[in-house]
């Protein structure tokens, strides 16, 4: 091919791809695309019910929860300035829903429907029980209503025994048998975290319209609480507001993000633009290396992008190291100089083809294989560096067609080669080989999600101090109950109260959903009233007998009849009845699916964590953190297993392409530095996560160029090419740099790739000096 | 069993109807001005203060409309200089109960805390009664009407609670003493329902241990 016809047809491809890859990225709505969502990271057809079940519950529910305490020195402050600030949020369209915490409407709205719904809603478990007991007693079936008349007063007697039973006085003539009260012992402690009794704050619990992750869950509502804010100062000037919402976090990590990857890059830059410095005799000449990076960048984005309806950002994040990978490309081929003067670019191509293809390909196999990841971001990041790379290595060969002279020249700093360097070396490697070998065995594992963000230490702190406001600082274990309907949910938790309570005597458990009957007790409840027609005339000589007034109790009998009389409503139409009243934080405590789909329950103990439940409870232990946790320490096995699968495809094909002697060799390089830096963790005593392991794959990736590189070098005695050595300085720059990063996963990832990358780079350097021959010349620059 | 019956209604109803029969002593000539004729009932305030933490074995009688005869209770009350007071119940069953500026906490037998949800009204009736156990006048002057009168050596205070959340809960409290100590305090919702908590002999300027005071205060 003519010259001007190659560089044109070269210009026209890179055009055409520059255009299309601008026009994808211009049209797309990075705001949908583009997460933040830590929660992101975990599929959302998750195989484990109960961590689909925590992903669903802490995205969807928990993480719009926003906690706002007001103060006024060291006073609550007036009611008046307190309800502008809620009425303020109620009006804005980003606030879902607000709740000013204890405030008498809302208690008393719900403590009026369970008090008048009382025989719907309590009655049913209270008969079960009841009739349980009494057949427990052996005796005949027409005796149920005396024993219960008796059982009812004796019980009465014993409540009034009981110092807090001074509050329900009032009560206990409309309820002698103990349903509200009983329901309140069981549910205090969830009316505790909810009561908003903290004297000198007023209590505020909103939930947000939008997700906390997005835009409109940030900005906005940082604006309408500043307009509360404000409104609530115009009655009571010295107001202060103290919250805690995820969408600070979400917008802080947000913010630090940019900022880190703005500071990482720019010293990545400088760190590469220094040895760029030191090796290469023209400097300006570096610049034809930027489109190789950029187009590289440009392939990875516009592919990853195509195939996920929607990416997190920390794949951008780690993924912008790809330029590390992607410039190898750009060195190799433009620092290799003519074997004559005259010799046409495409015989040069030709010959360094075989080097490039076999470094691209098998890492682009290798990442490939992420791709059947069940973590999306490790799927999201295999189709990103493979998109990549085999974008680097087609445009570099495109880039370079299109130059007159594509011959980078570099200064040579070539170690000294000398037979006794040998007696230096030997003993190295052979130290790096007790690393790698011993050091492995002593690396541990520990898989913390928390890894994923900059740790926002006052924001955490005014977190904590802000939960603790609202009751959530003691120790409490949480349980999430499910089934596939609502009735089997609120069955379910009747087995895991029965297990729990017999498991923790001291520390009862405590859930929304004792408020539901099970549908048993609610099929049973006809029959036993029809059982219990004598029961008024029963209790009254039992209540007499006992030192009651039995005519106090007049409101009681009255309603029993009304009962009798009324028709009795359908069980499914009690699901909307509780979700209807209870609302804000009791709200997040269930989820009763109308339309008789799956359901669950949340149920809160004050104890620390213990036994799991068993699995016909259908419950589990919802440490959350925790859950999420063991996700990663499964994903990071899953991860480990298709790397290996990946490295092993790798040096299989290095075997066959180089056959076994060489194939040895450059399978080395890579394998002997990754041991080496991951026994050197081990020994250090660092503890590693799933980003090491990813970071482990690049490092391999990486140096896998290097020994493919050398080898035709190595293979003539000659000291590797100079381009290797710039690589992976300029490589192992930039990702020490991220060394330093605040975000503790991109500080593991870059160490590691850094210190895998500076290891290979010694081995290709120094093996030639260990040998007994040592090399014949050093390459032509 | 009727004349049983009587003799109980009669020896328990006595507190409640002896507080029932008060008018002479809630008039105008008995009524405490803050900054006027308040000056005996400060000195007084100024020596309940000054016994520092107080512990005294008591009986409370509870008035139910719906029972015959009261719900007795009895314990051991502590009275921290710093105004918490707890109630150490002994019998009918063992558990405590707590009122402090924190709110009310209960404490059963088996060691189970619980902490009463707030309520306005029961807010109101706690911050009461912690200021009546600081003889806080003022205070006390902002939610109630206070009447007294001293008969020798003993004494007895009248709060009527002002319109508002604490007089739907509080019809009047009432605080018997003899000299520097209190003997009874009787809170009254109705005629036929109320507190009456007699306090037997008082120790006064007690040292809490670390212990007594994780056990009966927080």
């Amino acid at each position: 091919m003519e010259p001007a016809r190659q560089k044109f047809i070269a210009r026209l491809i890179l055009f055409v791809f520059a255009l299309v890859g601008a026009f994808w990225l211009l049209r797309l709505d990075y705001g949908r695309k583009i997460s933040t969502n830590v929660i992101d990271l975990i599929p959302v057809d998750e195989r484990a019910p109960e961590l689909s079940l925590v992903r669903s519950l802490t995205d969807q529910q928990q993480a719009r929860v926003l906690l706002l305490a007001l103060s006024s020195g060291s006073e609550a402050p007036p009611a008046e300035a307190v309800s502008a600030f809620a009425d303020s949020l109620r009006r804005s369209p980003t606030i879902a829903e607000v709740e000013v915490l204890g405030a008498s409407e809302t208690r008393n709205a719900l403590g009026t429907f369970v008090f008048e719904r009382r025989f719907d809603f309590l009655l049913p478990r209270w008969l079960a029980e009841k009739h349980a007991q009494f057949s427990s007693t052996g005796r005949p079936a027409s005796e149920f209503s005396t024993w219960l008349a008796g059982d009812t007063a004796e019980q009465l007697d014993h409540f009034l025994t009981r110092a807090e039973s001074v509050a329900f006085q009032e009560l206990l003539p409309s309820d002698p048998l103990l349903l509200v009260p009983s329901l309140v012992e069981k549910i205090q402690s969830l009316a505790v975290s909810s009561s908003g009794e903290v004297n000198d704050h007023a209590l505020v619990w909103a939930i947000v319209r939008d997700s906390p992750f997005s835009e409109a869950g940030q900005d906005p509502v940082f604006g309408a609480i500043e307009s509360a804010l404000s409104e609530a100062r115009a009655i009571a000037s010295e107001v202060e507001l103290r919250w805690t919402g995820v969408n600070r976090f979400a917008a802080e990590s947000k913010a630090r993000i940019k900022a880190e990857i703005s500071w990482l890059n720019t010293a990545s830059l400088i760190g590469v633009i220094g040895i760029a410095c030191l090796f290469v005799r023209r400097l300006w000449k570096v610049l034809h290396l930027v489109p190789v990076v950029l187009f590289s960048t440009l392939g990875a984005w516009v592919v990853t992008t195509m195939v996920f309806e929607r990416v997190h950002i920390l794949v951008f994040v780690i993924g912008s190291l790809l330029a590390g990978v992607a410039i190898d490309y750009g060195f190799y081929l433009y620092m290799q100089p003519a074997l004559r003067p005259d010799e046409p670019y495409r015989e040069k191509l030709g010959r360094l083809l075989k080097p490039l293809l076999t470094s691209c390909l098998t890492t682009v196999i290798g990442f490939s294989l992420l791709f059947w990841s069940e973590l999306p971001l490790v799927q999201q990041l295999g189709v990103f560096v493979s998109a990549g790379l085999i974008s680097a290595v087609a445009v570099a060969m495109l880039y370079f067609a299109q130059l007159d002279r594509a011959f980078l020249e570099t200064r040579n700093f070539s170690p000294p080669s000398s037979p006794r360097a040998r007696y230096i070396v030997r003993p190295l490697f052979a130290l790096a080989l007790i690393v790698a070998v011993v050091g492995p065995w002593r690396l541990h594992w520990r898989d913390d999600i928390r890894q994923l963000e900059i740790p926002a230490v006052e924001l955490r702190a005014n977190d904590a101090a802000v939960r603790q406001l609202f009751g959530d600082a003691q120790e409490r274990t949480a349980y999430l109950t499910h089934g596939e309907t609502p009735a089997l949910a609120r069955a379910a938790l009747e087995r895991f109260t029965t297990w729990h309570d017999a498991q923790f005597p001291h520390a009862p458990a405590t859930s929304a959903g004792y408020l539901l009957p099970t549908e048993a007790a609610w099929t049973q409840r006809g029959t036993l009233l029809n059982a219990l027609a004598d029961f008024p005339e029963k209790l009254r000589p039992a209540l007499d007998t006992r030192g009651y007034t039995a005519e106090s109790f007049e409101p009681f009998f009255s309603a029993w009849e009304d009962l009798r009389a009324a028709e009795s409503p359908a069980y499914a139409s009690l699901f909307t009845d509780i979700r209807r009243v209870l609302t804000g934080p009791l709200g997040l405590l269930f989820h009763l699916d109308e339309n008789g789909g799956p359901s669950w329950f949340l149920t809160l103990a004050d104890h620390p964590p213990g036994a799991e439940p068993p699995a016909e409870t259908s419950t589990f232990g919802v440490a959350q953190l925790e859950s999420l946790n063991s996700l990663f320490s499964r994903y990071r096995a899953d991860t480990a297993k298709l790397s290996v699968i990946g490295l092993s495809i790798i040096g299989l094909s290095v075997f066959v392409l180089y056959g076994l002697r060489r194939g040895v060799r450059i399978f080395m390089i890579p394998a002997g530095s990754c041991f080496f830096a991951l026994g050197l963790l081990g020994l250090l005593g660092q503890p590693l996560n799933l980003f090491h392991l990813l970071a482990a794959f690049l490092g391999v990736c990486l140096s896998h160029n290097y020994a493919i590189f050398s080898a035709e070098n190595a293979r003539r005695h000659e000291p590797p090419p100079p381009s290797i050595r710039i690589s992976a300085l300029t490589t192992g720059i930039s990702f020490g740099v991220l060394a330093f990063s605040r975000i503790p996963v991109i500080s593991a990832l870059g160490s590691t790739v850094a210190l895998i990358v500076f290891t290979a780079l010694l081995m290709v350097e120094l093996e030639p000096l260990g040998q007994t021959s040592g090399h014949k010349k050093p390459p032509a620059n | 069993m009727f004349l049983r019956r009587l003799f109980l209604a009669l020896c328990f109803f006595t507190p409640l109807a002896r507080a029932a029969d008060m008018p002479d002593l809630v008039s105008p000539e008995n009524r405490i001005v803050i900054g006027e004729n308040d000056a005996p009932w400060r000195e007084l305030a100024a020596e309940l203060r000054a016994h520092g933490n107080v512990t005294a074995p008591f009986t409370e009688n509870r008035y139910l409309p719906f029972k015959k005869i009261p719900v007795v209770f009895t314990g051991r009350m502590r009275l921290s200089a710093e105004g918490a007071l707890s109630l150490q119940y002994e019998s009918p069953e063992k558990q405590l109960m707590l009122v402090d500026a924190r709110g009310v906490m209960l404490r059963d037998s088996r060691g189970r805390t619980r902490e009463v949800p707030s309520d306005p009204r029961a807010n109101a009736a706690t911050t009461a009664l912690l200021h009546v156990m600081r003889f806080d006048l003022d205070a006390l002057s902002r939610n109630f009407e206070l009447y007294g009168r001293r008969d020798g050596d003993t004494w007895q205070l009248v709060f009527d609670p002002r319109p508002g959340e604490l007089s739907r809960v509080l019809n009047r409290l009432v605080v018997t003493g003899k000299d520097a100590h209190v003997k009874q305090l009787e809170m009254r919702k109705s005629a036929l329902q109320g507190i009456v908590i007699v306090i037997g002999e008082a120790d006064t300027q007690v040292k809490f241990s670390d212990e007594e005071r994780r056990e009966f205060f927080r």
